[in-house]
C-alpha cells in the first residue's frame, strides 16, 4: 500500500508538483539522518550530507524505476554520500585477528549485548560503536535501529546477503572485543 | 536473531534530531534546483532550435546552389551602397561634434545593454 502511494507521489513530483517532495522529506529525513549521523561523527557534516542526499534524490528521481523500495534507494544514496565523505578523511579503525574472533564464544556476545540496564556498560558500548568502521556502523544501524531485513541491508551496502550475515556476526563480536579492550 | 537490546539502546543514544527549519531549507534548495533545471532546458531548447534553423538554412542554400545553380553572391554584386555626401551641417568644424555624439550614443547603448544583462543575470527572484 505504502509502495503504491509512493509511486503516485513520485509520479506527482515528476509531473511538476514539486511541493509533494516535502512528503518524502518528512517521511525519510529522520532515518536518513540517523544513518548518516552514525557514519559521520560531526553533527554539522551529518546535517549537510542529509540535505545533499535529498537534493541528489530529487535530481535522480526520474531514474528510480521501482526495482527496490524507495527507502532502500534513498538509503543507498545516503550510504554512498556518507562513505565518500569518510573516505576523504582516511581514518584508521581497530582490527582483530581471526583467533580473537574464534576464541570469543557466541553466548558471551549475546549476554553482553542484551544487558540494557547497566548505564556504564551502555556508555562503553557507545564508545565501542564509535570505533567501528563505517560499513559496520551502517550495518548495525540499518539492522537494529531501522529494523531492515538483512537482504535489504545487503542491497543498500552493496553486499550479498550471506556476506552481510557474516559481517553482522563479526561486528557483534568486534563490539565485545572492543569493550574488553577498553576494560583492560 | 537476538534482540541485542543493549546494542539497540546504545545506537539510539546518539541524537538524530534535525535542527528547526531543516525541512524548509531543503525545500528551498529543491525549488532552486527546479529553477536551474527549467533554465537549463530553456537554453537547451534555444540551442537546438538555433542549430536546426541554421542547418535548414544551410541545407536550402546548398540545394539551391548545387541543383539550381543559384548563387547568392550574385544578388549582392549589383547592389551599390550610396556614397555619403557631406551636408551643409557637416563641416570640418562640426565633424568632431558629430563623432563625439556618435561615440556617446554607442557608449549609452553599450551601458544600457550591460545594465539589462546584469539585471537579468543577478536579479534575486521575488518569490522564495
Amino acid at each position: 500500500m505504502e509502495n503504491h502511494n509512493e509511486q503516485d507521489l513520485i509520479r506527482s513530483i515528476l509531473d511538476g508538483n514539486t511541493q509533494s517532495f516535502s512528503v518524502l522529506l518528512k517521511r525519510y529525513q529522520r532515518p536518513i539522518h540517523a544513518l548518516i549521523r552514525q557514519i559521520v561523527a560531526n553533527r554539522e557534516d551529518a546535517e549537510e550530507l542529509t540535505q545533499d542526499v535529498f537534493i541528489k534524490a530529487f535530481r535522480k528521481l526520474d531514474s528510480f524505476k521501482g526495482g527496490s523500495s524507495l527507502s532502500t534507494w534513498l538509503y543507498r544514496i545516503a550510504w554512498n554520500t556518507a562513505i565518500s565523505k569518510t573516505r576523504k578523511k582516511r581514518l584508521i579503525y581497530p582490527e582483530f585477528d581471526e583467533n580473537q574472533f574464534a576464541n570469543l564464544p557466541d553466548e558471551t556476545v549475546d549476554e553482553v549485548l542484551e544487558k540494557e540496564n547497566d548505564e556504564v556498560q551502555l556508555q562503553r558500548l557507545e564508545n565501542a560503536i564509535d570505533r567501528l568502521n563505517p560499513e559496520e556502523k551502517a550495518l548495525i544501524t540499518l539492522y537494529y535501529t531501522e529494523s531492515k531485513p538483512l537482504t535489504e541491508v545487503a542491497l543498500i551496502l552493496n553486499l550479498n546477503a550471506d556476506n552481510a550475515k557474516v559481517k553482522l556476526h563479526r561486528t557483534r563480536k568486534k563490539i565485545v572485543l572492543l569493550l574488553n579492550n577498553e576494560q583492560r | 536473531m537476538k534482540t541485542d537490546k543493549a546494542l539497540k539502546k546504545a545506537l539510539n543514544a546518539k541524537s538524530s534530531e534535525l535542527p528547526y527549519g531543516f525541512e524548509d531549507r531543503v525545500m528551498r534548495q529543491i525549488m532552486l534546483e527546479v529553477e536551474r533545471k527549467s533554465r537549463l532546458s530553456y537554453y537547451r531548447a534555444l540551442g537546438l532550435v538555433s542549430f536546426v534553423s541554421l542547418a535548414l538554412i544551410a541545407g536550402v542554400l546548398f540545394v539551391l546552389y548545387t541543383y539550381f545553380g543559384f548563387n547568392f553572391l550574385n544578388l549582392f554584386a549589383g547592389i551599390q551602397l550610396p556614397s555619403m555626401e557631406t551636408t551643409s551641417i557637416m563641416t570640418d568644424q562640426t565633424r568632431p561634434i558629430f563623432a563625439f555624439s556618435i561615440y556617446i550614443g554607442i557608449l549609452m547603448l553599450f551601458l544600457l545593454g550591460m545594465d539589462y544583462f546584469f539585471r537579468q543575470r543577478f536579479r534575486k527572484p521575488k518569490n522564495n
